[in-house]
């Protein structure tokens, strides 16, 4: 089931390039734009 | 999203660009191409799932409006950069704005390889998320 607006987003586990997991929660904005890319180029 | 990204900062927001692609070869890219804001990866295509990223199809890519579109973007100064063997070429992007709660408040899901939103529609949700931050406050000041 594809998350709606107004839906909480779980606190996603991302990789840094360097190889470090991060957290969506590690990044204290006001609000967070996510920009999903297609491949890279 | 680059040309919009101080005007982000400034209203208190920051931006994540999220690739499929793995750590090694974001890296490369962001050492080549480096950008102001985080790019970070999402090898096993979980993030892309959760926000319900769509496919495109061989057909779609090489319609002529598309390869038009690229053309376009080349002309602007992008250049293509060559996929690695084992890259989605049909996986689609898309554009979100979350709150401070992680709260979904902004959803754009690319519906062919060149289609995003345009970027003055991200900062003006951005805008009204602060707008409504600071109403919020002045309310809980006053009682």
């Amino acid at each position: 089931m594809a998350i709606q607006l107004g839906e909480v987003v779980e606190d996603l586990v991302l990789v840094r390039p360097e190889g470090t997991a991060v957290r969506l929660s590690e990044f204290p904005a006001r609000a967070l734009v996510m920009i999903f890319l297609r491949h890279l180029g | 999203v680059q040309t919009i990204y101080p005007q982000i900062r400034e209203l208190g927001g920051d931006v994540l660009a999220i690739s499929f692609s793995p750590p090694a070869r974001v890296a490369a890219y962001i050492q080549r191409y480096p950008l102001p804001f985080p790019v970070l990866s999402d090898p096993d295509q979980h993030a892309y799932r959760t926000f319900a990223l769509e496919k495109t199809s061989w057909w779609t890519m090489l319609r002529p409006t598309s390869i038009l579109r690229y053309l376009k973007l080349m002309v602007r100064g992008w250049l293509p950069w060559s996929p690695a063997k084992d890259d989605d070429l049909l996986q689609l992007g898309g554009d979100f704005i979350l709150d401070e709660h992680r709260r979904l408040v902004f959803a754009y899901r690319s519906s062919e390889p060149t289609d995003r939103p345009v970027a003055k529609i991200l900062v003006n949700v951005m805008r009204s998320i602060e707008e409504k931050k600071l109403e919020q406050e002045e309310t809980e000041k006053t009682e």
